[in-house]
């Protein structure tokens, strides 16, 4: 599905949370949503899946408007990091609520899930620790197969071998059949492999939209001691310094195959470290 | 019926399931607690026990009304429900809510009553909003059903009131209603006009507030087209 973002402006009372951003996600692909707090995202999730209306502009998707369209709301599943449930329903009633509106709703895929995830479908989603909601949010996202999954932080409270567990199962729906698939999170190092292309959005605006390949291509991580490395940065377009004991490292936009020729050794960026120096930058600017 | 229609009605009963169980359970421990006091004034002088089953039903139907708002409608968007399958889907379950609540409530007092004759427990006594509650069960479900649908309807219209427009929004639409009630009250027509219909009934009044009440209802369709996940403060 084709998503056309056109001058896209969200407003609440004093404060712009979206500033007309514009942007296409042409094929399905798993798209990284990054950005600091307050950025736009959710704002921006929450008009692509129709809950909220935009101020201006407008998203449209395959040509057609998102608001109100059972067409599209039926294709397009977003969890959130919390609050999607209804805190008296049991998980089974959750479970079986979503099979109704997702058309495609694999429901061998979400009784998998719920054995990986230790999961009681009589337990009520109140009676759920943090983590295990977290679980039902992640459970119902991929046995939508919405061929718009969104993923605002969805797994707040759930353990490191559950959130790789979580990776595995993305990735292996997503190689059987894909669909886009956006994924917003603070935890970038974690994901960051995942992703296929990658958007920051930073106080409301779009900052880049790029290949995570490209990205990666893009900057590059330049260290020796102090002074190689601030003769070598002299005429670069430098993201961030960092030093530490007579040695430097800097995060330059470039190719790293000068500095290597200069004897520094070159590294790649974190996006998760690149996210933080553009963000950055733009506040500072 | 649509796919979405019917996963927003088994969301709705799944929802309601345990705020009725528990509303139920302490109505039916009031009725038993009533009956063992009418029991012990049988042999007090013109001893006499009056309960109104109806008149809790009413509230907790109001109250209903006015809390899907809140409570239902953001969740609904969430999953994906168009407005108007939520619309749809609300007005066949608040109707349903009002029949179910009604035949049971009837029925109940039908059972109740068997109960008291076969006992002779002749001091309980159920009060009724209008005489014509003391006929069949049939008369006693159309009155209950109109009264209920009514309460739900007007209930939930203020609840998207202050849900779109926030406090002030919603708090300015119920002070024009108390004052238009007050103004009714000063003046005597009103109390006038609720003795008339109350007093000296007609069931075509019941099916005319049913009326009111679906017209009501379809009002709340301008509301909730454009309704969103959040709510104004």
């Amino acid at each position: 599905m084709r998503i056309e973002v056109k001058n896209l402006s969200k407003r609440y009372k004093d404060q712009e949370a979206l500033k007309n951003v514009s942007f296409t996600l042409d094929e399905p692909k798993i798209y990284g949503l990054l950005g600091r707090n307050g950025a736009g995202k959710t704002t921006f999730m929450n008009i692509l899946s129709g809950q909220i209306l935009a101020s201006g502009g407008e998203i449209v998707i395959d040509g057609e408007n998102p608001f109100d369209n059972q067409r599209l709301t039926e294709s397009i599943c977003l969890i959130k990091e919390g609050d999607n449930f209804k805190k008296d329903l049991k998980v089974k009633n959750v479970l079986k609520i979503y099979s109704y509106f997702y058309p495609k709703w694999d429901q061998e895929l979400a009784d998998e899930l719920i054995k990986e995830y230790n999961l009681n479908v009589n337990a009520k989603v109140k009676a759920l620790s943090k983590g295990m909601e977290s679980a039902l949010g992640i459970i119902v996202g991929l046995a939508s197969k919405a061929p718009i999954t969104i993923f605002d932080e969805p797994y707040i409270g759930l353990d490191a071998p559950s959130r790789k567990r979580f990776y595995e199962i993305l990735l292996n729906e997503y190689q059987m059949e894909k669909r886009t698939i956006i994924f917003s999170t603070h935890l970038i190092d974690e994901v960051s492999l995942l992703f296929e292309e990658v958007l920051i959005l930073s106080e409301g605006s779009l900052l880049l939209k790029e290949e995570a390949e490209a990205i990666r291509d893009k900057a590059c991580a330049v260290s020796g001691k102090k002074g190689e490395v601030e003769k070598f940065i002299q005429d670069k377009d430098v993201l961030e310094r960092k030093q530490f004991a007579g040695m430097m490292t800097a995060y330059i936009f470039g190719d790293g195959e000068e500095a290597r020729a200069n004897g520094l050794s070159v590294e790649g960026v974190p996006i998760q470290e690149l996210m933080i120096a553009l963000t950055s930058r733009k506040e500072g600017a | 019926m649509g796919r979405q229609v019917k996963g927003l009605l088994y969301f709705f009963l799944t929802d309601i399931r345990y705020s009725l169980m528990i509303f139920w359970s302490i109505l039916l421990s009031i009725l038993v607690l009533s009956l063992c006091i009418a029991y012990f004034l049988i042999g007090v002088e013109n001893g006499n026990y009056y309960l109104s089953v109806d008149i809790p039903i009413y509230v907790y139907c109001a109250i209903f009304g006015f809390l899907t708002v809140k409570e239902t409608i953001p969740f609904a968007i969430k999953i994906g429900a168009t407005r108007k399958n939520l619309f749809v889907a609300l007005g066949v379950f608040f109707l349903g809510l009002a029949v179910v609540k009604s035949v049971i409530s009837s029925t109940l007092q039908l059972v109740t009553l068997a109960f008291t004759k076969a006992t002779g427990v002749s001091t309980f006594n159920f009060l009724y909003l209008s005489p014509l509650m003391e006929g069949s069960w049939l008369t006693r479900v159309i009155i209950d059903t109109a009264v209920m649908f009514f309460l739900i309807s007007i209930m939930y219209i203020f609840g998207l009131l202050f849900y779109k427009a926030g406090l002030a929004g919603g708090g300015i639409a119920a002070g024009i209603l108390i004052l238009i009630l007050l103004y009714g009250i000063a003046e005597g027509w009103l109390i006038e006009f609720f003795i008339n219909q109350f007093m000296e009934p007609h069931l075509s009044f019941f099916y005319q507030l049913l009326g009111v009440g679906l017209v009501l209802y379809g009002l709340t369709y301008f509301f909730v087209r454009n309704i969103t996940i959040i709510k104004t403060k």
